[in-house]
């Protein structure tokens, strides 16, 4: 299983901040963390993270966060770490080549 | 740096959590690199790479012979400048007139988890200036070379106007253009979110799909 859930919301504080704020909240509750990425983006940033659930499986959480204006947009890509291994090519296309 | 131990959300943010020990080390360490460059020496770059790649120019990633080989060619006839060196973290870049520039050139090959260092060249045959910039990443408490930028080297890299293995999705509301791996289902609409899945059948599956749509966004 993987997931992108794409959606935005009002600028209320740096993009850094924000995006941050959003992959917090995927780490907190059944998950602890281990490893923490924060990457440039020419129009915002990436944060990847690996996510531990309570059965010890590792899991790949990464979040975009894109300025537009007064708009924040975030994209979240969340999978199983083996299955981000597979798609890790497409997922990075994906974030490389999006337009706003 | 603990992901989920800032329970607080502070109003600024710190990803980047070199110390000045190593901030200077890394300094230290491309006052040798660029010694070794102005010499043309690459060999004696063995000890600063890591073993695996090392990437050029923010897109080419070589292993340590052909990482070698290559920058033996781009670097020689330039005489690098110890003096114009400046170290910058992820921090430092996101509130520097640099940001944009630096993103578009080495997003991904530069993280929290490094250095940078940026500093100037001539080229000895025609006396330009031109900008390069090292990426020193921490490994084992220790600073390795991973990558190197040199303004004046264009690689004309093939321009892929459709990307296999996506399509192109026009999300107007959010004014994004975004390409979806094809493996990925149709789009589904959920109040203001939109998603992609990619289906899987085992009950871990199932946890994670269950867990992901309950969430709602902390803002």
């Amino acid at each position: 299983m993987a997931i992108i859930q794409i959606f935005s919301a009002e600028k209320k504080a740096p993009i850094e901040l924000l995006t941050y704020k959003w992959a917090e909240h995927i780490a907190l509750n059944k998950y602890r963390s281990s490893n923490f990425t924060a990457k440039l983006h020419p129009d915002g940033i990436v944060y990847e993270y690996l996510l531990v659930d309570q059965n010890g499986n590792e899991n790949k959480g990464i979040s975009v966060g894109l300025e537009k204006k007064n708009k924040v947009i975030i994209i979240q890509y969340f999978s199983f770490s083996e299955t981000y291994h597979e798609i890790w090519v497409d997922i990075d296309l994906m974030i490389r080549k999006l337009k706003i | 740096m603990s992901f989920i131990s800032l329970v607080a959300f502070p109003q600024d943010i710190a990803l980047s959590s070199f110390n000045e020990t190593e901030r200077a080390e890394a300094l230290e360490i491309s006052y040798e690199i660029i010694s070794i460059l102005n010499k043309n020496a690459v060999d004696n770059l063995d000890k600063f790479l890591s073993g695996t790649e090392t990437n050029i120019n923010g897109q080419l990633w070589l292993d340590q012979n052909d990482f070698k080989g290559m920058l033996s060619s781009i670097t020689k006839n330039k005489a690098y400048a110890k003096d114009t060196l400046i170290s910058y973290t992820i921090d430092e870049v996101l509130n520097s007139d640099q940001k944009q520039e630096i993103s578009e050139k080495l997003s991904r090959v530069f993280s929290n988890n490094h250095m940078l260092i940026s500093g100037k060249y001539t080229d000895l045959k025609d006396s330009a200036h031109y900008d390069f910039y090292l990426i020193l990443g921490r490994i084992n408490n220790n600073w390795k070379l991973e990558s190197v930028y040199l303004s004046d080297v264009k690689f004309v890299m093939k321009n892929v106007e459709t990307l296999p293995n996506h399509r192109i999705e026009n999300l107007e509301e959010f004014g994004l253009e975004i390409p979806i791996p094809d493996m990925f289902a149709e789009k589904q609409r959920e109040n203001d979110m939109i998603t992609y899945t990619l289906a899987g059948g085992t009950p871990r599956d199932g946890h994670n799909s269950n867990f992901l749509s309950r969430k709602k966004g902390p803002y």
